[in-house]
């Protein structure tokens, strides 16, 4: 109920902010085209009609899959981010793989070695990888990896190692906000009662640090590693466009310029939804990793 | 019991983890060249429109100018005679008979014949068509007769010379009848079929499109098989794909970027000459000083044109001595360069009583696009310049689409970028810029004069008659000057070492003239 609620907020939201950015019709015609020239494509478009009508429209054909035709691509705007999504999730993945493989054995070791050289060390990575713009950072990945040394290639999808430099630009990002804090989470269950217990009774240090303090300094590690997972969509918006990848963020953000209404509200409820699901499953997994936690009334 | 001290199980299985993101980062493969024969575009803009008589704007010539031939053709050399060998036009200008060339093939085999040239210019005149400059059309023929099968007659409301030197009207794409009514307007648009060099293979929406070289084609027929246009929205990734051998050719690149081409070795560039030209115009509603000439001259003195072309375009453009560039029929040769003289310029707005705190709105324009290259750095050089004279600009921020409402709306702000992407006939440029009711400007040209002379020579069958009136109107504005002329522009591509010998055609930014191109392999 909560999730209906929120698509369809979100779905008002969408439609008034991209009716408010602009007109497609002023981009697609050419700069000679006649006033009623103009005034013809909107109508052919359907924009032409007033906004709670198009309001209206928009949301009966959604609910029936319908999500309208993209105005630049003349193409059904459903189909075309079914098509972009492997992509997209394909690099979500492995840059959230990347980033945990990371993120959680320097964070976890940044807690147990605090304020070494390590530690330190750790910090500036995060506050580099939180800092550096993606699409800054992607073209020096380019710059390095594909011209200076010609190791892979610049940019296109297809090939294996393709998807290793976007992967790197969204994975550090991430990594960096999930490494912190695992640090943080980790230092204040090291000094929780169970672990000296823990320790008082003989349990091995790795088995201190990996399951008595790592499962209790889990919840937050998973919330930001949730939350990170809406900051690859974000990120995968600039980094597909400059590694060509062809996924959702690629065309949402073509969209976007192009004021193509329908494949802007099509991609931000896609990516919506692709939120609410990853919102839910975290929340399952709490109650897995939390047995406080429970959603079942009692 | 420290981390140093645990089982090697365990730490190791940590190490490995972190070692994983490392080899993902370090696998090395060679990037891959593209295949003999084929070619690779890495483009800032891609339309696939597969309809052209159905053209949106003139970037739709991508697509069309691969698939199909027009009753002219544009090449390097200019607008040539294409599926249309030559014409005879009526004293009176009002009709004129094509002769169809003979024995051409569209790409699924069927015959080209007259009905097909009928059938196309009916299409764009239909009540129905979508075609963005139906208009122009339909203001000037009356309608299209098949005398043979080789003969296409014109029947026009009135003489209409600006048919053969405005691209947008002879390069009209011609498609089949048979196949168009067979599949529908939708199915067509998918799976064009024309007479062009190269035939469409396949495509992505938004991606890429892929061509095959047409081998029975009558013209020149392409020398490489495969050309494949991919959209590539970040400039550096398409730098970086020309330098790397993965493209061959890289078109939207400028500044920088470009230098970096021009200083590497394997790599060169290429321009499309002409493609843009531009001026300064005033919106007198908003900066009514600008009605004193000498305001405007203070303007033109002001702009480092020079510095602008050469040091922000990196020799893309070069300053204008009006609208009407050397790529535009009726270009007037020897018309002086307005000199950058900001003392002058300072003099000459004092002289007409501008007080130097003087407020002027000033259109800056966030975004670059085809006929407003290097845009926004170009304008901020401008709004420099002006602001060293004297003058308090007031930047107005739009983006593309901001900009076009904007000048539709006739509503531009005090001092304006007049830009044409497509500056090919000076009647067209008159018509945008100067006439009474021009569709762009806030209207603040009100010269009769002007509006005669452009409704003078849209009558005028005679080329040569008209081409002396349209350097006629030069000449006058010159004296008035009504806009300050700015920057004549050309299209630069990239290309890479695989690329032996290509030259893209004249005036458009969006014709390759690909069938040219030769490659070294």
């Amino acid at each position: 109920m909560q999730a209906l609620l929120t698509m369809l907020l979100l779905s008002v939201i969408v439609f008034g902010l991209s009716r408010l950015s602009g007109d497609p019709v002023n981009l697609m015609a050419p700069m000679e085209a006649s006033a009623e020239d103009i005034e013809r494509i909107r109508a052919s478009l359907g924009l032409d009609k007033p906004l709670i009508v198009q309001y209206w429209y928009f949301v009966t054909n959604a609910l029936q899959g319908d999500f309208g035709r993209s105005i630049k691509w003349d193409r059904s705007a459903a189909e075309m981010l079914i098509e972009r999504f492997p992509a997209t999730l394909w690099l979500s993945l492995a840059s959230m793989l990347l980033g945990l493989a990371l993120a959680l054995p320097v964070g976890i070791y940044s807690a147990v070695k605090r304020d070494t050289w390590f530690d330190s060390a750790g910090k500036i990575v995060a506050l580099l990888g939180q800092s550096m713009p993606t699409f800054w950072f992607g073209i020096l990945l380019i710059l390095f990896f594909s011209l200076w040394f010609g190791l892979l290639p610049t940019s296109g999808y297809g090939l294996d190692e393709h998807i290793i430099l976007p992967t790197v630009t969204l994975g550090l990002f991430v990594a960096a906000a999930i490494m912190r804090v695992t640090r943080s989470a980790m230092l204040d269950a090291l000094e929780a009662d169970y672990v000296r217990t823990a320790r008082a009774k003989g349990v091995p240090e790795w088995r201190v640090i990996m399951v008595h303090a790592l499962k209790n300094g889990a919840i937050p590690i998973l919330t930001i590693t949730a939350l990170q997972a809406a900051t690859i969509l974000r990120g995968a918006v600039v980094t597909e466009t400059v590694f060509a990848w062809p996924g959702v963020g690629k065309i949402a953000i073509d969209a976007v310029y192009g004021r193509d209404f329908p494949l802007v509200q099509a991609s931000v409820l896609f990516m919506g939804v692709i939120f609410l699901v990853v919102n839910f499953v975290v929340d399952m997994l709490y109650v897995l990793l939390d047995p406080r936690i429970s959603y079942i009334k009692r | 019991m420290k981390f140093e001290q645990m089982n090697a199980r365990p730490r190791a299985a940590l190490l490995a983890l972190a070692g994983l993101g490392l080899a993902l980062a370090a696998t090395t493969l060679p990037a891959q060249a593209q295949p003999k024969g084929s070619v690779l575009v890495a483009t800032s803009v891609l339309s696939q429109n597969g309809d052209p008589t159905a053209t949106i704007s003139t970037a739709d010539y991508m697509m069309a100018e691969l698939v199909f031939d027009g009753l002219l053709n544009l090449n390097e050399k200019g607008k040539v005679p294409g599926l249309a060998e030559s014409w005879v036009i009526s004293p009176d200008g009002k009709q004129i008979d094509f002769k169809l060339r003979k024995n051409v093939k569209f790409h699924n085999g069927d015959d080209f014949s007259a009905e097909d040239v009928k059938f196309t210019f009916e299409r764009i005149l239909a009540p129905d068509s979508t075609h963005s400059y139906r208009r122009g059309f339909q203001d000037s023929i009356e309608r299209v007769d098949v005398v043979d099968p080789h003969t296409a007659r014109f029947i026009l409301k009135n003489p209409w010379p600006a048919f053969f030197t405005t691209a947008r009207y002879a390069l009209a794409h011609i498609v089949p009848k048979k196949y168009y009514e067979q599949v529908g307007a939708k199915a067509f648009k998918e799976k064009p079929v024309g007479t062009g060099p190269f035939k469409l293979v396949d495509k992505k929406a938004g991606e890429w499109s892929k061509f095959e070289a047409n081998t029975g084609y009558w013209g020149r027929v392409p020398k490489v098989q495969f050309v494949t246009e991919r959209l590539v929205a970040e400039p550096f990734t398409r730098y970086a794909m020309i330098e790397k051998g993965e493209a061959d050719i890289a078109s939207g690149l400028t500044g920088a970027l470009l230098e970096k081409v021009r200083t590497n070795k394997d790599l060169r560039v290429i321009m499309s000459p002409y493609t843009g030209t531009s001026g300064i115009l005033f919106n007198k509603k908003e900066f009514p000083q600008a009605e004193d000439r000498r305001v405007r001259l203070a303007v033109a003195h002001a702009i480092n044109r020079k510095a602008i072309s050469e040091n922000i375009l990196g020799g893309v453009c070069e300053p204008a001595t009006s609208i009407i560039s050397p790529g535009t029929f009726g270009y007037l040769e020897g018309v002086p360069l307005i000199p950058y003289d900001p003392a002058k310029a300072k003099a000459l707005l004092k002289e007409a009583g501008v007080k130097p705190d003087t407020k002027v709105p000033f259109v800056y324009h966030t975004q670059a696009f085809a006929a407003l290259p290097g845009a926004p750095q170009v304008l901020e050089a401008v709004a420099g310049n002006l602001e060293a004279v004297g003058l308090t600009i007031e930047r107005k921020s739009v983006d593309t689409d901001a900009w076009m409402s904007m000048m539709r709306g006739h509503k531009a702000y005090g001092i304006f970028y007049a830009p044409s992407g497509t500056p090919d006939d000076g009647g067209e440029l008159i018509n945008t810029w100067f006439a009474l009711n021009s569709a762009w400007t806030p209207h603040s040209v009100q010269r009769p004069e002007y509006d005669a002379l452009f409704k003078q020579q849209q009558q005028l069958a005679d080329p040569e008659g008209r081409k002396k009136l349209l350097q006629k109107f030069v000449k006058m504005e010159q004296e008035n000057l009504e806009m300050v002329p700015f920057l004549w522009c050309s299209t630069p591509y990239a290309i890479g070492k695989r690329v032996k010998s290509w030259q893209p055609a004249m005036g458009s930014g969006y014709y390759l003239s690909l069938s040219n191109l030769e490659l070294n392999d």
